[in-house]
């Protein structure tokens, strides 16, 4: 799923280890979903969106069609 | 999921038990090897034993670090991957036990070809793995139902 996370996290001036230990999970997590190698569990989503204090569509772009 | 844990304690509750299962792990491997090396070197069958139970009691220390973690000892990557390398483990397990078995009781009923018991064994094993995958599914599913 495209995201923001990145850029959200780069204008915070954190590193993707400092974004894991406040959202609960390792630096590899964050990093596999900045690459889009891994969708991240609608806790963690809400977790990240909370942290940067934002909407979760705002940080994610789910390419979803309703039918 | 332990809501009483900011998401840092959670990171460093994971590291801690983390390290905890593995050094348990690695002490009881290290102790069967020494336990190991030390009969052949004294041909004492009590350095087996103790090694051994040294193995054992690091089988317990991993097993008490995955009850007593108060977290996740895997973050959601970690669980994922680990989901799907079962899911192909099981794919493999299937098809050789699909494919193996009927060739094994036919092959051997019919005195064509008996395979050598090591690949009877594995086959059978398999069959034996996917009966308990039967029952862990239908537990699984009775806790969503």
């Amino acid at each position: 799923m495209d995201n923001e996370i990145a850029t959200y996290r780069e204008r915070e001036g954190l590193s993707q280890g400092a974004l894991a230990t406040e959202v609960g999970v390792s630096r590899q997590t964050i990093n596999a979903v900045e690459r889009d190698r891994y969708d991240p569990s609608l806790e963690l989503a809400f977790k990240l969106a909370a942290y940067f204090e934002c909407r979760i569509e705002d940080i994610f772009h789910p390419d979803v069609t309703l039918e | 999921m332990s809501e009483e844990l900011t998401a840092s304690k959670r990171v460093e509750k994971r590291e801690q038990y983390t390290r905890w299962i593995n050094r348990s792990v690695g002490v009881g491997v290290a102790g069967f090897f020494v336990g190991t090396a030390a009969w052949m070197v004294t041909d004492a069958a009590v350095a087996l034993f103790v090694g051994l139970g040294v193995y054992w009691l690091g089988c317990l220390g991993m097993a008490l670090g995955y009850w007593t973690s108060p977290v996740s000892v895997r973050d959601e990557l970690q669980a994922r991957m680990e989901r799907e390398a079962s899911q192909t483990t099981f794919a493999f397990v299937t098809g050789v036990t699909i494919l193996g078995l009927p060739a094994d009781v036919v092959l051997s009923s019919t005195g064509v070809y008996t395979a050598p018991a090591a690949a009877r064994g594995v086959i059978w094993g398999y069959l034996l793995l996917l009966f308990v995958f039967g029952v862990a599914h239908w537990a699984t599913k009775r806790q969503y139902a």
